[in-house]
């Protein structure tokens, strides 16, 4: 098989790989404080594109937008992870938090509900259509070996590896963070320790979701065309990634994402293109099936 | 060794690093109460989880009537005979006191999936029996008259006399007990241990018995193993454990009073 | 008995006034409440996976489309077979059935959410092989041209018949759906569903239960999708995406999980009062999801509450 190509499929697949591992990471610490799976996450990412192609949008009409591409996208960016942080937590708050002694089952059914809701939200104002982010992703590079790497692909990698290593220092060293993993550990013991664990709680959807409002910008700026259906598909896929490494834990998330990039990019050198999603899900269920702790994760017990 | 319905020989498990069962071997013989008294974390309820196949020992054997039942799932061995019931009391909550029992009798009933599809001849008449059985267990255990309300909806003492019939339900020849009297009154626990001694009795089966309460386990016990720290410290008569020494150091250090 | 005796009379009514229905309403409102009716079959045999044994399926439209499929591809000129419905249908079901206990044997082992999830990828799985394998499945042209349900040469094609139709499944899964429940196999899925643990401990073999489960629901589901197909006359991937399922679930939520009743009343809310207020279609599935939190919020114990009997006389 030719090198290059298969060289120029991993870069492919370590680009969309990062923003697997983005979104991976919000079900990952959703996941490790509750044990819940918030199924809405894949919409707030989608709300994010939705929020960073307005901002676009509006600038561009503005007439602003090109003359000062670099900080207009930072500013789509800055706009879109504050309408998802609030976005999440309002979602944690009023679709959440009343289920939090329910049966398990029950929060899912109201994460699918929330689901359901922001995707016709989306529909409703853009009438169904799909949108196309402003052309403004310069379609330099560099050659690396014979391959040709975008700076965007660079950029996305790289901001993702970046959003990962400040995630991993804020939960390691800041005592917000330190609250998370307590409340993690023993929500009972960390409210005796006087910690406010709604509050955490709250922190932890506000974190994950601009996570996946950061790559939900760049997949619009990536793929251009966006509509109000396109996070369901990353949704599950962040999901797989999140399991395959070990949900719960945040390198985990990060290596999953990426694996299931690369692998999903390769799988097209045997099977035809259309069934690139169905790779996924396998993977999903085999991980579920022969490894359900995955890469990195533990296990964990039922107590008789 | 035949005379023996239990017969557990060097069982080990542990939970990462905490060794919850140490090589422990007992028996426990055909008819009669066995009591397993220890301080907490002496590994009685992960023996019990053990028998029962909730959980898979790192080591040693579990024989069953002479059987090896070690690593079986736990329906094959509620099949074989050995039921028990949980220290958290675990009832079918949504689901009636009558429908318990029957859920009890899972084990026992034969019918297949298309006799229960076609209303076979036999399978009508044995829902009518597992039917009047359950009645009769409950009323056993002395809850006639409660039989369509909700599992939950009956008060503490109760519940734990319900799950005494849903065990009995399987019709086994082991009762596994996991402290049925926690959480009583003395007269309740008094009228409990009334009633285990007349189930061995009247059904002519094995108990084996976790129990905190020493007025009951005194009681109703034929022989007492006495565990601590996943290994068999002392096992006797109620009056042998009584002056054991190595009872006493177990229980409270060597100081103050022997717990029987 | 005198209250047995009024519900009898009340259900009696009810039925009379199902079977009279389409003669007030016309063609049009006959086929919308085809459609609930076909709802309502898919509702109950959901409720045998999720209400009853308490497992969470989120791919339930896989076994809708097997049918469907299976239904047209051996009824159809697209590969020029044309096997007659009495023996077609029950064939569908086995199909559906199998496919149930296929999908279930890897997946049953996995808890509660995991296994929801799971489900809903193999919903997605089912729809992109229809639409990607050509040339068995013809891939988003559908297949066209279906066999209606012909008998002692009499056709069944008009919406009115339709309905008859639908409705005597509907009194067919009923009558199966209420043996079993009334039986060890109904009880011993509702221990699974209360607590595993303890179930398995009362000698229930939890896999082979869940399985039964799995199948035995699926199995609703290929009737209603042979019974859609033939009516349609024609199919598309595109009727079975995701979309049925969560469908089918905000019935069985909507409805009160666990009675035949609920499901009834459920499907009616879910795919009539739509119909009612064509004009606020766009913001339907808005205020559905919206609905679903509220329901699930409000009555978060509501869709496992105690079903006793489960009786189409429930309560």
């Amino acid at each position: 098989m030719d090198l290059s190509l298969l060289a120029e499929q991993i870069v492919n697949g370590l680009s969309i790989g990062g923003v697997y591992a983005l979104i991976a990471l919000g079900y990952t610490l959703v996941y490790g404080i509750l044990t819940m799976i918030n199924f809405a996450h894949g919409e707030i990412f989608m709300v994010g594109s939705f929020m960073g192609y307005w901002t676009l949008a509006f600038l561009e009409q503005k007439g602003l937008l090109w003359d000062w591409p670099q900080l207009s996208v930072i500013v789509a960016m800055s706009l879109s992870v504050i309408t998802c942080g609030i976005l999440g937590s309002a979602l944690e708050r009023f679709a959440y938090r009343p289920l939090r002694t329910a049966p398990r089952l029950a929060p899912l059914i109201s994460a699918i509900g929330a689901s359901i809701f922001l995707q016709n939200l989306i529909m409703v104002m853009v009438k169904g259509r799909m949108r196309v982010y402003p052309d403004i992703i310069p379609l330099t590079g560099i050659e690396v070996g014979g391959i040709f790497v975008s700076h965007f692909q660079i950029l996305i990698i790289g901001v993702s590896l970046l959003l990962m290593v400040a995630l991993w220092i804020f939960i390691r060293r800041t005592k917000v963070g330190i609250a998370m993993r307590a409340v993690a550990e023993d929500k009972m013991a960390a409210s005796l320790m006087g910690i406010d664990v709604n509050r955490i709680i709250q922190v932890t959807f506000l974190v994950g979701s601009s996570l996946a409002a950061v790559a939900g910008v760049m997949v619009g700026m990536y793929y251009s065309q966006i509509n109000h259906m396109m996070g369901f598909i990353p949704g599950i896929k962040a999901f797989t990634a999140a399991v395959v490494g070990g949900i719960g834990n945040i390198p985990g998330a990060m290596l999953g994402g990426f694996l299931l990039g690369i692998l999903e990019s390769l799988s097209v050198n045997i099977l035809p293109a259309q069934y690139k999603d169905v790779v996924a899900f396998s993977i999903l269920v085999a991980v579920l099936v022969f490894r359900p702790r995955g890469i990195l994760g533990e296990v964990v017990g039922e107590r008789v | 060794m035949t005379d023996r319905v239990l017969s557990i020989q060097g069982l080990t498990k542990h939970f990462g690093g905490i060794l919850a069962l140490n090589g422990l071997s007992f028996g426990v013989g055909r008819e009669g109460i066995y009591s397993i008294i220890g301080p907490n974390g002496a590994g009685k309820t992960t023996l019990f989880n053990c028998i029962s196949g909730v959980l898979r020992p790192d080591g040693g054997k579990i024989l069953f009537q002479g059987e090896d039942i070690t690593g079986l799932k736990g329906h094959e061995i509620v099949e074989l005979g050995i039921a028990r019931t949980f220290q958290n009391i675990r009832l079918f909550s949504n689901m009636t006191v009558l429908e318990n029992v029957l859920v009890g009798m899972h084990s026992r009933l034969r019918s297949n999936f298309w006799q229960t599809i076609s209303r076979s001849h036999y399978q009508r008449l044995e829902e009518k029996s597992a039917l009047k059985r359950a009645y009769q267990l409950l009323d056993y255990v002395g809850l006639k008259g409660l039989e369509d309300k909700l599992a939950t909806s009956l008060p503490y003492g109760l519940q734990r006399r319900l799950e005494l019939a849903r065990a009995l339900a399987s019709s086994p020849k082991l009762l596994l007990l996991d402290e049925p009297t926690a959480g009583m009154l003395p007269s309740e626990s008094k009228e409990i241990a009334e009633l285990l001694k007349r189930i061995q009795w009247e059904f002519g089966i094995s108990i084996l018995l976790i129990e905190h309460d020493m007025k009951v386990v005194m009681d109703v016990s034929s022989k007492i193993i006495v565990l601590d720290l996943g290994e068999k410290i002392a096992e006797g008569s109620p009056d042998e454990i009584r002056s054991d020494e190595r009872v006493i150091q177990a229980y409270l250090g060597g100081k103050g009073k022997h717990p029987l | 008995m005198e209250s047995e005796y009024k519900k009898r009379l009340f259900y009696g009514l009810v039925f009379l006034g199902l079977i009279l229905l389409p003669q007030f309403v016309g063609n049009y409102w006959s086929h919308i409440l085809g459609d609930v009716g076909l709802y309502v079959m898919l509702g109950i045999g959901l409720n045998v996976v999720v209400g009853l044994a308490g497992l969470l399926d989120l791919g339930y439209v896989a076994f809708f489309g097997v049918g469907a499929y299976s239904y047209a591809l051996l009824a159809s000129p697209h590969f020029h077979i044309h096997i007659p419905f009495l023996v077609l249908v029950p064939l569908c079901i086995l199909i559906a059935m199998i496919l149930g206990a296929l999908l279930g044997l890897p997946v049953l082992r996995m808890r509660g959410d995991y296994l929801a999830i799971v489900t809903l990828g193999f919903g997605e799985i089912i729809r992109i092989f229809l639409n990607n394998l050509d040339p068995v499945t013809n891939g988003p042209k559908g297949l066209l041209r279906i066999d209606p349900f012909r008998i002692f040469g009499f056709t069944i094609d008009e919406p009115v018949e339709w309905y008859y139709t639908i409705l005597l499944g509907i009194l067919l899964s009923t009558f199966f759906y209420k043996r079993i429940m009334d039986s060890k196999i109904g009880r011993a899925w509702m221990a699974m569903r209360e607590d595993q643990t303890a179930a398995e401990l009362m000698g229930i073999d939890l896999l082979r239960y869940k399985l039964l489960a799995f199948s035995i629901g699926a199995s609703f589901g290929g009737l209603g999708g042979a019974i859609f197909a033939a009516r349609q006359g024609s199919i598309f991937p595109e009727n079975f995406s995701l979309i049925v399922s969560i469908n089918v679930l905000c019935i069985l939520i909507l409805g009160g999980m666990g009675s035949i009743r609920g499901v009834i009343l459920g499907a009616f809310v879910l795919v009539g009062l739509p119909e009612l207020l064509r004009e606020f279609e766009q913001f339907r599935m808005l205020l559905f999801g919206l609905l679903l939190i509220i329901v699930t919020i409000f009555k978060p114990t509501g869709f496992f509450r105690p079903e006793k009997g489960l009786k189409i006389v429930n309560d």
